[in-house]
């Protein structure tokens, strides 16, 4: 996970994008992992699988993810690597072109 | 289709368990000796899992572990038809439910699979053995497994099993794209079973949870926000990031 994610937050480095983590170990340990695997990018500390984020999002899998585009709409569900990596291009793409995003239901 | 989700265990699932189940292939039964017992092919079974499981810690190296997994990677649909001959021979003995449970439980799809959710269905409905296999049914990709579930609520005389299948058919609804109809019967759930044990609680609060996401958090909705912290304390808060693309990842050190 951490090289792709690594690669992800480097290549749009410089277009409008955010990977953020929500993190479910302990504080210590999380610590000492964003050191060991040079991680940049935000995570809040949930602190357990059973933090109050995974709960409200209820999250029971590891990792899931979302993809939202800049309106703050949930675009996609549980991509994983490149097909992750597609998805965040072309809602890159959409919003260069301006293209009205889907509409909240 | 989502198949690594489970609502009922919060277990993370490691990646090398996780990818041939995804990829199983749906292969023909193979013809088996009848005499097999379902005690000697679980203790096969579990043998081959650990000599694989032992090989793959010792494993160094990308390429070593893909042909450990080519090569040494239980073959679950070869163990599950085993399972469904043992349970067919002698349907009436105590460990055929075991058999035809392991079966639906270990495999997501194929003829083994199928041959043992309709003895699931057919003889074991009302069997109170049934409690792991049913949670498992969630997960099923067979179009036969929300009748199977349907059945085992009606006919299970245990509140326990009823309310697992009553869940398990919801997220089973959920993974085939059918949240409609998978809200009704997490509604069912709460009302129907929600003083069940499962879950971070109860059956209650757990298809609350499914409701919530089938509601809120789907694609096409606004995320809700998120305020919180990060590991030093500062604040974070996803609205901050608005007029951004933004993935979300949940994610753990494991």
């Amino acid at each position: 996970m951490y090289p792709h994610e690594r690669s992800l937050v480097k290549k749009l480095q410089n277009k409008p994008f955010a990977l953020l983590g929500i993190n479910s170990d302990p504080k210590d340990h999380l610590k000492e992992v964003i050191k060991k695997e040079s991680i940049t990018w935000p995570s809040w500390a949930d602190e357990s699988t059973d933090g109050p984020i995974a709960r409200a999002w209820n999250v029971h899998g590891w990792p899931t993810t979302y993809v939202l585009d800049h309106k703050g709409v949930i675009r996609f569900k549980d991509l994983r690597g490149d097909a992750m990596e597609k998805a965040v291009e072309q809602l890159l793409a959409e919003m260069e072109k301006g293209e009205p995003p889907a509409a909240p239901k | 289709m989502r198949t690594s989700r489970s609502a009922l265990a919060a277990i993370p699932l490691a990646a090398f368990l996780l990818a041939p189940l995804m990829t199983a292939a749906a292969e023909p039964p193979q013809p088996v000796a009848a005499a097999e017992t379902y005690g000697q092919v679980l203790s096969e079974y579990q043998n081959a899992e650990r000599d694989f499981s032992a090989a793959y810690q010792n494993a160094t190296t990308d390429a070593e572990r893909q042909k450990l997994f080519n090569e040494k990677y239980p073959d679950r649909d070869k163990y599950a038809a085993r399972m469904v001959a043992v349970a067919s021979a002698r349907p009436d003995d105590s460990a055929s439910v075991d058999a035809a449970a392991w079966a639906v439980s270990y495999t997501f799809n194929g003829a083994a699979h199928d041959a043992a959710l309709k003895l699931l269905s057919e003889r074991y409905a009302a069997n109170g053995k049934i409690t792991e296999a049913v949670q498992r049914l969630a997960y099923s990709q067979s179009p036969a497994a929300a009748d199977a579930l349907r059945k085992i609520v009606e006919t299970n005389p245990n509140p326990t099993i009823k309310g697992y299948a009553a869940f398990a058919l919801g997220q089973n609804l959920v993974n085939h794209d059918k949240s409609a109809e998978a809200q009704k019967v997490f509604e069912d759930v709460v009302a129907k079973y929600g003083d069940v044990k499962g879950g971070r609680g109860t059956l209650a609060e757990a298809a609350k949870g499914q409701l919530h996401e089938i509601r809120d958090l789907a694609v096409g909705k606004v995320a809700p926000e998120i305020e919180g912290q990060d590991v030093e304390g500062h604040p974070l808060k996803l609205s901050d990031y608005r007029g951004k693309v933004v993935v979300l990842d949940f994610w753990g050190d494991w």
